[in-house]
C-alpha cells in the first residue's frame, strides 16, 4: 500500500508540473474578442483566458 | 474548551509522520476548490458575450477549457480522496496499536473495574470517531476555508452589495450551530455509555450460554437484552429527533436567506446595475456559499461529538501503567527461587477490610509448598502478591533477597509461571498455546513438558497432533485436558518459581498423582507452590500453611499438622468423612511408622562405613592382603587393622538385618 501511495504522490507532482505549464501557456495565448459590424467582425478586445473570465466590462 | 483544543492538537500530532501525504492532499484539495470556481464564469461569458456577439471561436474555446478544468479537477479530487483515505488507514492501526499496548500494560485492577463490553466499544467505535475527525479536520477546514474566501472574493468583484448583504446572514449560521452542537453532546454521552453496556453483556452471555440454558433463562435474558435495547432506541430515536430538527433550522435559514438574496439580485439587474450573465454567476456561487459553513458547522458537531470518545480514549492512555523495567529496579538473572512473605498484609484501596493479615510464610527450592483454606480466605490473593498485579498494603515479599518492589516487573513475570484455575486457551494450535510466552522454544522440551504434564499421548491421538487447532474456531477440550495443556505451558518456560493455582482440580486422582510424581523430579531444582483444598494435592506438598480469618492459623507438614488436630485435622476429618477414633488411630499408627522411619535413617546414617573401613575392607577382601601388609601401606599397626575389620564387619551385618526389615 506504501508502494502505491509513493506512485500516486510522484505522478501527482508530474501532473501539478503539467498543471503549471498548461496555466503558463493559457496565460500567455490572447484571445482576440470579436464583434459583428457592418464590415464583418471586428476585434473589440484582447486578453487571455484569465483576464476574460474575471473581466467586468 | 482550552484543554479539548490541547487534546485535539495532540491527536493532530499524530499525522505529523504523514506530513508529505497531507500537504499534497490539501494541494490537491486546494486546486479543486480553485477549478470548482470556473464553471459560473464560463457561464457568465457566454450569457453576456458569446451568445449576442455570436463568438463561435470563443465558444469553441471556452467548452475545451471547461473540458480541461474539468479533467483537472476530476484527477486532483481523486487523488485526495485516495491520501485522505490512505492516511485514514495508517493513522487508525497506528492509534489502536498505541492504544492495545497501553491497554496490556495497565495494572490488573483496571481490569477488573471496566466491563470488557465497555473496553471493545473503546478499541473499536471510539478510536474510529477520533480517526474521522483527525483525519477530516484539516483537509475540511482548509478546503471550507479556501472555497468561502474564493467566493467571496469572486462575490466581491462582481457586485459588492449582494456579497455584502450575503455575509450578514452567516452569524445567525453559526449561533444555530453551536447550540445544536452543545445538544448533541449529551446525548452522544449517552449513547456511547448504553452501547458499552450492550456490547458487555453480549460478551458476558455468550461465554456463559451453557450456565444460562442450564437455568432456562434464556428468555429472561432475551427480555433483559430488549430492554437495554429499546433503551438504546430510544437515544438513538432522540439523536434522530436532534438532527431532522438541526436539518430543518439549517435548510428553512439558508433557503429564506437565499431567496431574499435571489430577490436582491433580480433588484439590482432590473435596475441595471449588473447583467443576466453576472447575476448567474454570483446566484450560483451565493447558492455554494452554505456549503462552507455547513461544513464547518459538521466538523464542530463531529468534534463535540468525538471529544466524548477522546475522553474515553484518554482515559485509558493517561492511566499509569505498570513500569516493566526502570535504572531503579533489579534484573533478575539466575536465581536460587526463595520466595518469603514477610508479615504482608492486603486490602483493597477502598476498602478497609484486610484480605490478608500479617502473613509470614517462605517457599524454598527443592520444597513443595502448599498453601490451603476455606474459599475466599486470601490464597488467589498470595498469587497476584508473587506476581505483583497487587501491592502489599503492609509488610514485603522477597524473591531470594530482593525486595519485590524493587524488582523490574519484566524479569520477575520471565522467572515465574503459573498455572491457573481458570484456564485460558487462546484460539490457535496446540504447539502454539504451549509456546505461548517461551522464548525460542524447542521441539523437544515442548515433547518433554506435555509428558510430564501426562498430555503428550493425547494430543498425538488428535488429528494434526501438535498443529491441531484449539480454542475458538477449533477443537474444544475437557477441563481436565485444558488443566493438563496449561502444567505442560507454565512447564515449557521452564522458570525457578512454579505456582499451581488448584492446577489439578479437573483432574483423576490417578492423573494427578503421575503427574505429581514428574513434578517431584523437577522439585530439587525449582520452588514450587500450590493453592488447594484438595488432600489429594496437598499430601505432595512438604510444607502445608493454612490460612483462616485472613492470616495463617497452622503450619507444618500433612502429618504434623493432622497431630496438631487443629483446623487442618477438622479439615481432613470433613473431607474424609472419617470418625474421630478412627483418624485417631489412624494418626497413631501414621506417627508410629514415620517415629520408626526415622530411628532406621538414624541407625542406617550411624552404621555408614568410613573410608578407612571401607580402604581397610577392600585391601583385605579384594586385594588379600595381610593385615602386616595392610598396616604397613596405611600406616597402622596390624593390631588396629584386625579390630577396624572387625567393626565395618559388624556395621555391614547390622545394616544387612535393618535392609530386610524394610
Amino acid at each position: 500500500m506504501a508502494k502505491q501511495a509513493r506512485r500516486v504522490e510522484l505522478l501527482t507532482i508530474i501532473v501539478f508540473f503539467f498543471l503549471l505549464f498548461t496555466v503558463w501557456s493559457l496565460w500567455n495565448y490572447k484571445i482576440e474578442l470579436t464583434a459583428p459590424s457592418d464590415g464583418g467582425r471586428v476585434v473589440i478586445a484582447k486578453m487571455n483566458i484569465f483576464e476574460l473570465l474575471l473581466s467586468k466590462k | 474548551m482550552n484543554s479539548k483544543l490541547r487534546t485535539l492538537a495532540n491527536y493532530l500530532k499524530l499525522l505529523l509522520p504523514y506530513w508529505d501525504k497531507s500537504l499534497l492532499s490539501l494541494l490537491s484539495v486546494a486546486l479543486s476548490v480553485v477549478f470548482g470556481m470556473a464553471a459560473p464564469l464560463i457561464t457568465k461569458i457566454l450569457i453576456d458575450y458569446v451568445y449576442p456577439n455570436k463568438d463561435l471561436n470563443l465558444l469553441t474555446l471556452l467548452v475545451l477549457f471547461g473540458i480541461l478544468i474539468f479533467i483537472f479537477d476530476t484527477y486532483f479530487s481523486d487523488v485526495s480522496s485516495y491520501l485522505d483515505t490512505y492516511i485514514h488507514q495508517t493513522l487508525s492501526i497506528d492509534l489502536r496499536k498505541k492504544f492495545f499496548t497501553k491497554l496490556l500494560r495497565l495494572p490488573l485492577g483496571f481490569f477488573y473495574e471496566k466491563q470488557v463490553g465497555d473496553i471493545m466499544v473503546r478499541i473499536t467505535d471510539d478510536i474510529d470517531t477520533i480517526v474521522d475527525l483527525v483525519a477530516e479536520v484539516i483537509p475540511v477546514i482548509i478546503k471550507t476555508f479556501l472555497r468561502l474566501v474564493s467566493l467571496f472574493v469572486i462575490c466581491l468583484l462582481i457586485d459588492h452589495n449582494l456579497t455584502l448583504l450575503a455575509l450578514l446572514g452567516v452569524p445567525l449560521y453559526f449561533i444555530e450551530t453551536r447550540f445544536f452542537a452543545r445538544l448533541y453532546e449529551d446525548i452522544q454521552n449517552k449513547t456511547q455509555k448504553q452501547e458499552s453496556e450492550i456490547y458487555s453483556f453480549y460478551q458476558e452471555k455468550m461465554s456463559n450460554v451453557k450456565t444460562i440454558k442450564s437455568f432456562n433463562q434464556e428468555i429472561h435474558e432475551t427480555g433483559r437484552l430488549i430492554d437495554k435495547l429499546l433503551k438504546m432506541f430510544t437515544l438513538v430515536r432522540e439523536n434522530l429527533f436532534l438532527g431532522l430538527f438541526n436539518s430543518f433550522f439549517d435548510a428553512a435559514l439558508i433557503t429564506l436567506w437565499t431567496s431574499f438574496l435571489g430577490w436582491y439580485a433580480g433588484y439590482r439587474v432590473i435596475t441595471g446595475h449588473i447583467t443576466i450573465g453576472e447575476i448567474m454567476a454570483i446566484l450560483v456561487y451565493l447558492g455554494q456559499i452554505h456549503q462552507p459553513f455547513m461544513d464547518f458547522g459538521t466538523i464542530y458537531k463531529s468534534a463535540v461529538r468525538s471529544s466524548v470518545s477522546i475522553n474515553r480514549i484518554n482515559e485509558i492512555m493517561s492511566a499509569n501503567p505498570e513500569v516493566y523495567q526502570d535504572a531503579r529496579t533489579f534484573v533478575l538473572y539466575e536465581i536460587e527461587g526463595k520466595v518469603r512473605f514477610d508479615k504482608v498484609g492486603f486490602h483493597y484501596p477502598d476498602t478497609e477490610e484486610y484480605i490478608l493479615k500479617n502473613i509470614s510464610l517462605t517457599a524454598i527450592p527443592g520444597e513443595i509448598t502448599a498453601i490451603c483454606g476455606a474459599s475466599g480466605a486470601g490464597k488467589s490473593t498470595i498469587i497476584d502478591l508473587i506476581l505483583r498485579f497487587i501491592i502489599p498494603t503492609e509488610g514485603d515479599i522477597y524473591i531470594d533477597n530482593y525486595n519485590l518492589k524493587d524488582i523490574s516487573l519484566l524479569t520477575l513475570r520471565a522467572n515465574i509461571s503459573i498455572v491457573s484455575q481458570d484456564v485460558v486457551i487462546f484460539s490457535g494450535t496446540v504447539r502454539e498455546n504451549l509456546q505461548y510466552g517461551c522464548i525460542n522454544p524447542s521441539e523437544e522440551k515442548m515433547i518433554e513438558a506435555a509428558q510430564m504434564a501426562e498430555i503428550h499421548d493425547f494430543i498425538l491421538t488428535m488429528q494434526n497432533g501438535y498443529d491441531t487447532k484449539i480454542g475458538e474456531g477449533g477443537i474444544g477440550l475437557s477441563g481436565g485436558q485444558l488443566q493438563r495443556l496449561s502444567i505442560a505451558r507454565a512447564l515449557l518456560r521452564n522458570v525457578k518459581i512454579l505456582v499451581l493455582d488448584e492446577a489439578t482440580s479437573a483432574l483423576d486422582a490417578i492423573s494427578e498423582s503421575k503427574i505429581y510424581e514428574n513434578l517431584k523430579k523437577l522439585s530439587p531444582d525449582k520452588t514450587m507452590i500450590l493453592i488447594s483444598h484438595r488432600l489429594s494435592t496437598l499430601k505432595n506438598a512438604d510444607k502445608i500453611y493454612v490460612i483462616s480469618e485472613n492470616h495463617i492459623s497452622e503450619s507444618g507438614s500433612f502429618d504434623h499438622l493432622l497431630g496438631e488436630k487443629g483446623e487442618f485435622y477438622e479439615f481432613y476429618k470433613a473431607s474424609t468423612g472419617k470418625k474421630e477414633v478412627e483418624l485417631v488411630e489412624e494418626i497413631e499408627i501414621k506417627n508410629k511408622i514415620s517415629k520408626r522411619e526415622k530411628e532406621k535413617e538414624k541407625a542406617k546414617k550411624a552404621l555408614k562405613l568410613s573410608p578407612l573401613e571401607k580402604r581397610v575392607l577392600e585391601m583385605y577382601y579384594e586385594e588379600g592382603l595381610a593385615y602386616a601388609k595392610i598396616a604397613k601401606e596405611l600406616g597402622l599397626n596390624p593390631y588396629d587393622i584386625n579390630l577396624i575389620r572387625k567393626a565395618a564387619n559388624e556395621k555391614l551385618k547390622r545394616l544387612k538385618e535393618l535392609e530386610i526389615e524394610d
